[in-house]
This record gives C-alpha cells, structure tokens and sequence, in this order.
C-alpha cells in the first residue's frame, strides 16, 4: 500500500530508500529537487492523476516555469522541461488530462504549455499582472479561470482570444481554489467570494471573513461525502480560518493560530504570514507553510495539530501535494514579506519533497 | 483593566491565567480558554461608550503587537471578526511589492521602488500610530443615541487617519464598530438628530456624497456660528476637539 517500502515513520531517508544528510538548509533530512529555480518559487503544482508517471511543475520568479519528473518509489527528481514566461510567474495550473500546463504571471498574460510539442501560446490577457489560474472541467464544458490584480476574474475557453466570461471583483485578485463545482476567490481587503461552476460560472455568494489581515492563501476542502463544502484561509496574521459556505452551526466556523514564535521580543510572539495551506487529497487533513520557514500539518475536524517541521533557513512560499497523497513537497524560497532588504539573490531556492501519508492521517476522536 | 483581545476574539491561550481582563459574556461565554471554542462577537452593544472604549483600547493594543511582532506591515485591518475593513488601510501584498521591485530593475530605476517603498513603510505606521493613539476627542465624537455629532459638509472621509477629519471619518468606521443598529453613519438618512441639528438631510456620513437637495432648514443661520465654527468651516480640515456641531451656512454651501 505505502509506495515506499517499510520506512520508519517520519524518517524520510529510509523511506526514500536513500539517505539525505540533515543540514542547516535541510533540516528535515527530506529529499532536494535537483536544478531548482534560480529566484523564489511563486508555485508549486503535481500533475494530475491522469498521467502514470509523477510531475512536479514549478514557477518562479526568475520569469521560468520548470518541470521535472519525480520517481515515487526513490524520490529522485530529474528535469525534464523548461518554459519562460515575459516576468515573474505568479500560478500554474494543470489541465486535468496532464498534457498542458497554463502559466500565469507579472506580464499580465496567461500561456498554456503544450507537454508533448513543448510549444507555448498564449491564451488569456489581463491589464494586471495574472495572480491565480485554475483549470476548470465540467461535464459541459472546460475552461481557465484567471484572476487579476486589474479586479477582473475571466474565464476563458482556450481556443478564443476573448474571455468567455468576465467578472468584476471588488478589489484585485490576491487568491483562489477551484474544485468543481466550486470555485472561490479572496481578494484584497479580505474579499471572499464564492463560485457555483455547474452549468456555467455564476457568483453564489460572498462571505465575510473571520480574519482580520490580509488574506494570503485559500484552499477548498470536501466534507465527508467527498463534496466541496468549505475553504480554508490564511493570513499574514499567522491565522487560518476554516469557514464552511454554508454552515449548519455557526460554531462549525472557527479559526486557529499558527506560524508564531514564542514571546521571546520583549514578550511579543513574531508573527509570520501563513504562505499557502494544502489539502491532503485522501485524508482530508491539512499542510500551512509559513514566513517562518515551517510547515506544519493539521486536522481541522480534531481541531489538533499534527505536526510542525524544524525551521528552513528561509520562508516556505508553497507546497503541493501529488494526488496519491504520499509526497508533500515545499519550496523554501523568499517570499518578501520582509522587503528587499533581506533579499538575497544568491541565497539558494529549494524544493523538497517530503513522504507525508503517515504523517497526515486523522488524529482518531477521543 | 485592559480587555484581552484574544478573548474578545473567542481565543485566549492564557485562559484563566492571562493577565488581561476576561469580561464575563454570561451564559454564551466560558469557551474563552478553550482552543476549540467558537470565536463570539463581544456580546456589547455599540453605542454604548465603554464598549466603544474597550474596542479603541483593543485596537490600540492590535497596533501595538502588530508593530512590535514583524508581521506584514502592509495589510487591511478589522478590529472584528466578519466586519469590514477600517478604511484607510488598504492591502498591498508582498508579491504586489516585489513586482514593483522587479520592475523598477528591469527598468533600471531602482531608487523609484525604494522611494515607493519607504513611502508605503512611512504611511501605514502613521496609520496605525493613529489608530494606536485613538485621541481622547475620538472618544467624545462616540455615536451617541441621537446619532453623529458628525458637523460640516466635508465628504466624508475614507480615511480614520490625520489627513481627514478624524470624527466625519469615523462614520463610515462606525458600522465596523458594532455592526448593530444606532450608528452614526446610518443616522443622517434617518434624519435622527445630530448630523444637520434639523430635519433629515441626505445622508452624507458613510458614502461621502454631497447632499444635493438638502431641506431649507439643515443650513444653519450665519447668527448661529460661533467664531470658532466659521474658523473651521473656513480652514482646509476640522480640527479634532473643535469640529462644529451645527452644519455650515448656505452660503458656505455654495459652489
């Protein structure tokens, strides 16, 4: 069942069946993706369950978006692909039939990679730079969803220069989660719009926020009939607020803290942004990664954390799981949330991969 | 005492322990130590000065942590849950800055990104100093139950912070206050006291629009300003502590 042999729990040399050293930049001894990115990585995608073999899509700010192939047995990595973008990478996406990758970035465009020829074109146009793209499949139709710093959410039909739909948002485009026949969008000023994508994309409702910071990152998760019922947003505020679109008890709604260090300034904790939040596709857990360097896995109906890694020399920017759940992969990378000041251009950008399925099961209720 | 925010917000790790007031919220309340309990509205009713005092010093405190804890300086801010954004402080994120950065390289023109930078850096810690040290004259332009005490016609400002009149400012900050009834923006509409002193004048609190046909009677008569209103009317932007209360003469009006 595990694709890893008979590793011990959380070791992950020995269930990569190779040995990574610990060090400073890898402290949680997880396995390195070769060639990385040469700036920060802006996203992280698998491919998806239709395709045999593993991909890892990344994109960056260094205008590259990079794919390599991952082993699932050894978690060895080797580039495959390369594709650049006219600025910074902002989202990728995956079509749901693992052939075409679609780019979105700071050159207001979105580009589809074609896997097979390596050819991009382009495929939607914004008047600000191109925040989020998702896929969209529905029975009757398929579609790109794009989201924009110009507060415009379009939807777009591949073969079209024009957007098959356009709507207005009240304020840009800061993050998004499609996962059908859901969609839902978090704008600046912690806008939280949701979507219903059945038949064709319509706004169903907007719901207020039980944050009060800048939203940074939102994720849909399923309710125990495997059906979109909720999101989970994270701040710069160290916070994730789990909200249901519709709630049977408003006490279903909570928020919880995290990506905070102890009170060791004078008795103030540092507070760190919350940098991208994932689902595990089988155990319906969740990853956040943060400012801090860390992640840390939690069960949101146990309302308990489950676990939280060492510190990376820099912020953790994304994370991604592949669709069996087994790989939980992080990009450590600077994510600016402290200016330009404590860039450092030449500091490495990682991409680890890191065996997850143990790790992530539900804590069992008490 | 000084309330806690993290109880006012339905989480306090300290629990019992904490060092800040936990105010008994009757029988809804007795989650406030509790990590799994729900987050509750404060059960205050706005409008009620001690609430609206114990939601300044909670804000001042905010400003405080927020200053001193690294987080991202440039972010909205909403004193509570589910409620608006403070207007006035608007989101910029990272990926927002850094693409300026990135530009400005491209462009080579690197100081035009630091000068936006440290411009952005400068303005929003004015912002929360400002909403750090809500002035005691904040406190007395509390909605009252006869609705603002809001004078003039200045449009209303989106801005809490200095550069607008602070009091017009906070009627559109008055819904984020209380989300109830009896707010000083949604007065004027009603025509309830306060806002033109007779009759109901258009609203002009929250939406900042002009009054276009205002009854005959939401001027006042130049015999009813003092020296000290003309002064105001007469200046760029009120004066915290010596806003007027009775509205500007036609006169004044006159465009």
């Amino acid at each position: 069942m595990t694709m890893f042999g008979t590793g011990g729990l959380g070791a992950s040399s020995s269930v990569f069946g190779q040995t990574a050293a610990a060090s400073t930049a890898n402290p949680m001894k997880d396995i390195e993706v070769v060639s990385p990115p040469d700036d920060s990585v802006s996203c992280l995608e698998f491919s998806p369950p239709a395709v045999p073999q593993t991909f890892l899509v990344a994109g960056s700010w260094d205008n590259n978006v990079r794919c390599w192939e991952v082993d699932q047995n050894s978690g060895k990595t080797q580039p495959k692909a390369q594709q650049t973008m006219g600025g910074p990478v902002l989202d990728v996406a995956w079509a749901d039939d693992g052939t075409k990758v679609f780019m979105s970035g700071c050159d207001n465009t979105v580009r589809c990679w074609d896997l097979a020829s390596n050819q991009t074109v382009q495929v939607a146009q914004h008047d600000a730079p191109v925040k989020t793209v998702h896929w969209v499949k529905a029975p009757n139709y398929t579609c790109i969803m794009t989201g924009s710093w110009d507060k415009t959410l379009k939807f777009w039909d591949t073969r079209s220069p024009n957007p098959m739909m356009s709507i207005a948002l009240p304020e840009r485009a800061y993050c998004a989660d499609v996962d059908y026949p859901m969609a839902v969008v978090s704008t600046a000023n912690r806008g939280i719009i949701v979507y219903q994508l059945e038949g064709q994309p319509q706004q169903f409702k907007t719901q207020e926020s039980s944050l009060r910071y800048q939203h940074r990152c939102i994720s849909i998760f399923r309710d125990k009939m495997n059906r979109p019922t909720g999101y989970a947003i994270g701040s710069v505020e160290g916070r994730v607020a789990i909200q249901y679109v519709n709630p049977a008890n408003p006490k279903d709604n909570f928020t919880f803290k995290c990506h905070r260090s102890n009170g060791t300034n004078q008795g103030y904790q540092d507070i760190f942004s919350v940098n991208d939040i994932r689902f595990h596709p089988v155990h319906g857990t969740l990853a956040t990664v943060g400012s801090d360097g860390r992640f840390s896995f939690w069960d949101k109906d146990a309302r308990t954390k489950l676990k939280t890694s060492e510190a990376m020399e820099q912020s953790i920017t994304k994370c991604a799981f592949n669709h069996t759940g087994q790989i939980f992969a992080y990009a450590v990378s600077y994510d600016w949330s402290k200016g330009h000041e404590f860039y450092t251009p030449t500091k490495k950008n990682y991409i680890f991969l890191h065996p997850c399925f143990e790790e992530l099961k539900p804590r069992p209720k008490t | 005492m000084v309330v806690c925010t993290y109880y006012n917000q339905g989480y306090c790790r300290y629990g019992d322990r904490c060092r800040f007031d936990h105010p008994f919220k009757g029988p809804t309340a007795g989650a406030g130590a509790n990590y799994r309990a729900q987050a509750q509205q404060p059960a205050a009713a706005a409008g009620t000065p001690s609430s609206f005092n114990e939601l300044l010093t909670g804000i001042a405190n905010e400003m405080k942590v927020w200053e001193n804890s690294k987080q991202w300086p440039f972010s909205c801010f909403s004193p509570l849950k589910g409620q608006p954004c403070i207007p006035g402080l608007t989101d910029l994120s990272p990926e927002e800055v850094r693409a300026e950065a990135y530009k400005s390289k491209v462009a080579n023109t690197p100081d035009a990104y630091l000068q936006f930078f440290n411009a952005k850096v400068a303005e929003y810690r004015q912002k929360r100093a400002s909403l750090h040290n809500a002035s005691p004259e904040m406190r007395t332009y509390m909605p009252q139950t006869t609705g603002s005490t809001f004078g003039g016609q200045t449009p209303a400002a989106s801005s809490v912070f200095g550069s607008q009149p602070a009091p017009a400012a906070a009627a559109p900050a008055g819904s984020v206050f209380g989300g109830q009834a009896a707010l000083p923006g949604a007065q004027p509409a009603g025509g309830g006291g306060g806002l033109f002193g007779k009759g109901g004048a258009p609203a002009a609190g929250a939406a900042g629009t002009q009054p276009t046909a205002a009854p005959a009677d939401a001027y006042s008569e130049p015999s009813e300003l003092s020296e000290q209103d003309r002064e105001q009317f007469a200046a760029a932007e009120f004066t915290l502590g010596k806003v007027p209360l009775v509205p500007p003469t036609r006169e004044m009006c006159a465009r």
